[in-house]
């Protein structure tokens, strides 16, 4: 379980977290949403220990984050970034073996690459070059990289954890849905799931739990159907919306029919 | 290896890698042998070949002739030191490279082997006067190790002003390296204005570069430092692919990126001192020889570095055959060659790369 408590961060005098306190529990996927500037990158950013909180722990099964070592850390979690270019011409299986463990072997990695571009639907694409590859697929070859680092979301009993720095945000709707499945997935089995997503209704059809920041304060935590209400749209987004309701008479797309079927 | 051949992964290049490394290992051997038959004394290939044989069989009874000084006296440190100061020189290059995550990024163009040679004429002007308890105590060593403080610093500066919170800005880093190097230039124009005469032949035949100066004494200086290089390849190659990514990145992946960029910096100025300290500036072979080989096997450093080393020590053996040769017996600074080929390269990089410039 990942456990925050009090976290602060400053960036100058001002705090951009202030007292933040949220519960990731193993199993389930929750999902970080807000306005932008909230400050839900800042959390990913803290959790992962990329930033040192001013105040407040961030514990990891038990362990403050910063007590693990880099490596140790890599074997728990999985962060993927929104968006990283590459500087040199590496193929995408070559990107993607940047995540598989050194301690397989030669074979082992490869059919562990194999395995994971299949899982992001770019079966084939392993002798590409990243670089000329489109945005949206970039982004999947990343995730390949990713679940390749955490492939079994628990190991001896103890749960792994991924990190989803806005997972869907250049994909388009087929791998949006995609993407979603292989978290859920993940989490089913037993791991743990942070995904910072900023379409509300995706949040509400994938999360076990929603986070809503605000402000660099929580605003609401808890499952979608308590969270997504009239009252936090207005107050959190600033927007008059009703969720829940169809609008009116112009053509609407749901996303919650390809679960539903 | 297994002996089983399997049909190539797409998209993995190690074992065209393998292909590629094997070849360097044989290409490397035959400059070296070209190395030490080429030159302006007139000794023929068979009279190379009779002294190599000899001499490993162990009869070294003709220890006397010219010949013999030719060949294990001039020739054969001449070669080594080549081969070192090329490996150095294009490791230093790749590993920066990967450091700054650009492939314009090389020591000569950044300031770091100005910085270097700052240390180099420090000791040279100064060992006399205040540093002399030093120099007792370091003796000829004083230079490679002078050389390696001022290539580290630079370095260091360097990486400070052109990165913030793990970005590395081209630009900046461009421009920080025109400054840091025109700086170093500047005090070391001074210290040569302030030097005496004894100094200033020291210095102008110091600063003429080159491999002519190749003793067996100075390669037994070297050898430490470029050992220490060797020694870091392996412990740095898999961290450097992840640097790619970015810094951030590479923490994920479970690296220790601070000491992973230190030891880098740190070797970069291991390799960089000594090549400065012993053979001159030498531009373009940190630039050329990663850049190349990218294009054949990949960025993938497990086997880009130890690609890089042989090619780098290559093209200097190479190199330096052709100033020895295309003007004797007069020498041609080895500096010119490499610019020669070095530049018009680095051109062109340069303008199908203009976009990552953005300064």
């Amino acid at each position: 379980m990942l456990e925050v408590e009090n976290l602060t961060v400053r960036a100058g005098k001002r705090d951009i977290l202030d007292r933040v306190s949220l519960k990731v529990v193993p199993g389930q996927l929750t999902a970080v949403v807000g306005p932008n500037g909230a400050g839900k990158s800042t959390i990913m950013k803290a959790v992962t220990g990329e930033l040192r909180p001013a105040h407040g722990s961030i514990k990891l099964d038990g362990k403050n984050v910063a007590a693990y070592p880099a490596y140790e850390m890599a074997a728990r979690r999985a962060v993927l970034p929104q968006a990283s270019s590459l500087a040199f011409p590496f193929t995408v299986h070559e990107v993607v073996r940047l995540g598989t463990s050194g301690a397989l072997s030669a074979a082992d990695r490869a059919a562990r690459v194999a395995a994971a571009l299949i899982r992001v639907d770019l079966n084939g694409f392993g002798g590409r070059f990243f670089q000329e590859l489109s945005g949206g697929e970039q982004q999947r070859v990343h995730l390949a990289r990713v679940l390749c680092q955490v492939w079994e979301p628990v190991v001896d009993g103890v749960p792994r954890y991924l990190f989803l720095d806005e997972p869907t945000a250049s994909l388009d709707l087929r791998h949006q849905l995609l993407t979603l499945d292989t978290a859920r997935a993940f989490a089913a089995a037993g791991g743990g799931v942070v995904a910072i997503l900023h379409d509300l209704n995706l949040a509400a059809l994938y999360a076990d739990k929603i986070i809503v920041v605000s402000a660099g304060r929580i605003a609401a935590d808890g499952p979608p159907r308590e969270v997504l209400t009239d009252e936090m749209m207005r107050q959190v987004f600033g927007v008059s919306v009703h969720v829940g309701g169809v609008p009116t008479d112009a053509p609407f797309i749901l996303p919650h029919s390809a679960r539903a079927a | 290896m297994s002996l089983v051949m399997t049909a190539p992964i797409a998209g993995d290049r190690r074992g065209r890698a393998r292909v590629v490394i094997a070849g360097l290992v044989v290409l490397l051997i035959v400059a070296a042998l070209a190395s030490l038959c080429i030159g302006p004394s007139g000794l023929s290939t068979a009279e190379v070949a009779g002294l190599l044989s000899d001499a490993l069989a162990g009869r070294f009874d003709e220890i006397s002739t010219v010949n013999h000084v030719i060949l294990f006296d001039i020739r054969i440190p001449r070669t080594l030191l080549g081969a070192m100061v090329g490996a150095a020189l294009a490791l230093a290059g790749a590993m920066m490279q990967g450091l700054f995550r650009n492939p314009l990024a090389d020591p000569g163009l950044v300031g770091v082997s100005s910085g270097a040679a700052l240390g180099a004429v420090l000791v040279i002007v100064l060992g006399g006067a205040f540093l002399a308890p030093v120099m007792d105590f370091l003796g000829i060593g004083a230079l490679p190790i002078a050389a390696f403080f001022g290539g580290l610093g630079t370095t260091l500066l360097l990486y400070s002003i052109a990165t913030r919170q793990g970005r590395t800005s081209v630009g900046t880093m461009l421009l920080a390296g025109i400054a840091l190097g025109a700086i170093a230039g500047a005090i070391t124009a001074y210290l040569v204005f302030r030097s005496n005469d004894f100094q200033l032949r020291e210095l102008t035949f110091w600063s003429m570069g080159g491999l002519g100066g190749a003793t067996w004494k100075k390669l037994g200086l070297a050898l430490p430092f470029i050992i220490g290089v060797f020694l870091a390849m392996p412990f740095t190659a898999r961290g450097l692919d992840a640097l790619v990514l970015g810094e951030s990145e590479a923490r994920h992946l479970g690296f220790n990126t601070q000491w992973l960029k230190s030891l880098i910096i740190f070797v970069v100025a291991l390799a960089v001192g000594v090549s400065v300290a012993f053979a001159g500036i030498i531009g373009f072979v940190g630039i050329v020889v990663p850049h190349v080989l990218r294009l054949v096997i990949g960025p993938e450093h497990r086997t880009l570095l130890p690609a890089t080393a042989l090619l780098g020590a290559t093209l200097l053996i190479v190199a330096d055959m052709i100033c020895r040769t295309i003007v004797a017996p007069a020498e041609l600074p080895i500096g010119i060659v490499t610019a020669t080929i070095g530049a018009p390269f680095f051109l062109s990089i340069l303008l199908r790369k203009r976009g990552v410039i953005d300064l």
